[in-house]
């Protein structure tokens, strides 16, 4: 039995021997793995990202519009009035698999804090806000039903309001001015960032319903909301808890059979979990076509084997004629590929890591690394070596000692 | 029982159409011990006949008996391990590996044979020290005159303690200084050891230091004075 360290120092001197163009064959190797390592990284971030925007949103939330949308996507009559407050109360009340339900007005507004002064999404909304959107309170308390029964002016305000306007300064118990009319700030929300359309969360402020509708949009008439935020109970019963609120708002609102809905029920969650799957294919593709190119490399690597076994025809005649058996020969170039394509897979891995942490910090795309998809490339990378190694050195191992030794 | 026994071995070239009977029908003998010098005009077969008996090529027809085994249906497994055990081959163009010490030249059949490095290494010098080189064992073939080049191989050839020593004009690239120094070797490990020794060459004064001679024609043998 030949010893197979033997031949492992045989094939690194060998590749030793021609580092230039050993590193070359390796380049496309290392190409590919980056590839796959990056593009399945930034799918996942991706798919990361969208999951991220879920727990974010709220778990189980429906959200309710005025307006009916066709079945092209498209809201009409977005601008009616068709919600109430009643009927927010009434899904709460009747709607057996809704745990919370908040109605909101909203509008833009510039809000003043001495000298400073910031144009802002204003929501007015009830308690249960706080509760719907699944957010925390870094400090103070949120909007207490007393404040909306009396109409209190009183602000919680997100982290982005509270950056421009109060800088490092503790915004609780400050005076803002929400067009001209002052507010107590009572409440400072928890950072939630951006939403899935690259919104930034976090640039509102919560006032109760009854100030906003009063004191700031008098357009809205009274009692009307612009959104009802609907909080299910699970996962599963989201279609149930859809399907209870849509029966609801058309037995109120009158509806007859076969007339369109004046309002819109939008399962955000069910959304995002399509969106979710689409992710997922995204970087399923994205690896796939990067695998296309690893494949490409390994035919690089093929290529100089083949070369390599050629420009070494003698050698392999000197060693076939002192005794080595064709699958000494065949092991050596095999050895010799395989350990190209892995030094290739490491660097590989390397470059890939490097690239998405550029594209995660230039292009502020959320990349995530799996270590599944690490050992994936630098797996098949060495199936690569071995597949496209093992043609060339066949080729070596059958060679006629006669002949190679002949070969100039 | 013969040490090297050919039975009626023919070798025939094909290319295309033609056809190059390179051995016409060989019957001969060799024994342990002996010491042949094998000689004939340019193209009558003296290297296909030593290839053969050196087992790197195989009979059309015949049969080749070694050691009493017959080796001339052998596959290229069966035949490399005899290469490996056996045999001990010298080249008129040395075949050293040129990325090589001299010492890891001479080692290269023992790789093959399985043997581990540190005894590899052992052997190699001893071998190196035997044809006179152990102070040019580091170094590489293109440092060394080919003289030297050609005692290098001689030592790998000798470094698995081969039963037959075979050397296809061993002296046909060196001057006749270096020429008479190779042979010296030769008759010495054949007088001393008793290896069997089969030389291929042109000139008589090199022929002359065999015991026996074989003449080859057209693939025929035309003299053996053995
Ligand atoms: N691989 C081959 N293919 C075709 N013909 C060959 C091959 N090898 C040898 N021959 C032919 O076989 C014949 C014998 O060749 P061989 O090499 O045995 O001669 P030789 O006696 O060693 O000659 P030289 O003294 O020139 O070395 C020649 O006619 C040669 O052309
Ligand atoms: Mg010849």
């Amino acid at each position: 039995m030949i010893l197979v360290t033997s031949i492992i120092n045989i094939a690194f001197r060998a590749i030793k021997a021609n580092f230039m163009r050993s590193f070359l064959a390796t380049l496309g190797i290392i190409i590919g793995v980056g590839a796959v390592v990056t593009m399945v990284a930034i799918g996942s971030g991706a798919r990361e990202k969208i999951s991220s925007q879920i727990s974010s949103l709220g778990s189980n939330l429906i959200v309710v519009l005025p307006g009916a949308t066709t079945q092209g996507g498209i809201r009409i009559g977005a601008g009616q009035q068709t919600l109430t407050m009643l009927d927010a109360e009434a899904i709460q009340k009747e709607c057996t698999n809704i745990v919370a339900v908040a109605p909101a007005i909203f509008g833009t507004a510039q809000v003043v804090f001495g000298n400073q002064n910031w144009s802002t999404a204003i929501y007015g909304t009830t308690s249960e806000m706080l509760v719907v959107r699944e957010w925390e309170l870094v400090s103070g308390r949120f909007l207490s039903e007393q404040d909306i029964k009396n109409g209190t002016k009183v602000a919680v305000i997100g982290q982005t309001v509270s950056e421009k306007l109060f800088g490092e300064l503790d915004p609780i118990g400050k005076i803002i001015r929400i067009k001209k009319i002052p507010f107590e700030v009572v409440g400072l929300l928890d950072k939630k960032g951006q939403s899935l359309t690259g919104h930034d969360q976090d640039d509102i402020i919560y006032i109760p319903i009854s100030t906003a509708q009063r004191n700031l949009f008098g357009h809205i008439l009274p009692g009307r909301v612009r959104v009802i935020y609907a909080k299910a109970e699970s996962l599963e019963s989201l279609p149930e808890a859809v399907e209870q609120i849509k029966a609801l708002l058309r037995q109120r609102h009158r509806i007859q059979p076969g007339q369109e809905d004046d309002f819109t029920v939008m399962d955000l969650t069910q959304m995002l979990k399509t969106a979710e799957e689409a992710a997922k294919t995204l970087s399923i593709l994205l690896g796939t076509i990067a695998s296309v190119s690893l494949v490409v490399g390994g035919i690089g690597i093929m290529n100089i084997m083949l070369v390599s076994v050629t420009e070494r025809t003698r050698e392999i005649g000197i060693r076939m004629a002192v005794g080595a058996k064709p699958k000494d020969i065949r092991l050596q170039f095999l050895i010799e590929s395989t350990f190209l394509t892995m030094v290739g897979g490491t660097l590989g891995l390397a470059v890939g890591v490097l690239a998405s942490f550029i594209i995660s910090s230039v292009m502020d795309w959320p990349v995530k690394i799996s270590i599944f998809s690490a050992f994936l490339a630098f797996g098949f990378s060495g199936v690569v070596g071995v597949f496209f190694g093992f043609y060339p050195a066949y080729k070596a191992s059958t060679l006629n000692p006669i002949d190679a030794l002949r070969y100039e | 029982m013969k040490l090297i026994k050919l039975e009626k071995v023919v070798k025939i070239y094909k290319f295309g159409e033609n056809e190059v009977k390179a051995l016409d029908s060989i019957t001969v003998e060799i024994d342990r011990g002996e010491f042949v010098c094998v000689m004939g005009p340019s193209g009558s077969g003296k290297s296909t006949f030593m290839n053969i008996v050196g087992c790197l090529d195989t009979p059309t027809s015949g049969k080749y008996y070694l050691e009493g085994i017959d080796v001339s249906t052998m596959n290229a497994e069966e035949l490399a391990e005899i290469r490996n055990k056996k045999i001990g081959f010298i080249f008129q163009q040395f075949n050293l590996l040129p990325r090589a010490k001299a010492w890891e030249n001479v080692e290269l059949p023992l790789i093959y044979a399985g043997i581990n490095s540190k005894e590899r290494k052992n052997k190699a010098l001893e071998m190196l020290n035997k044809v006179g080189l152990l102070e040019r064992a580091e170094y590489f073939p293109r440092q060394l005159s080919g003289g030297e080049q050609q005692r290098v191989a001689i030592a790998r050839a000798l470094v698995n303690n081969p039963s037959i020593l075979l050397a296809d004009e061993p002296t046909g690239n060196l001057d006749s200084k270096s020429s008479i120094e190779i042979m010296q070797i030769f008759k010495k490990l054949n007088e001393e050891e008793g290896l069997t020794t089969i030389v291929v060459t042109h000139e008589p004064d090199i022929a002359a230091f065999g015991k026996r001679q074989i003449r080859f024609l057209d693939g025929k043998i035309i003299s053996d004075t053995g």
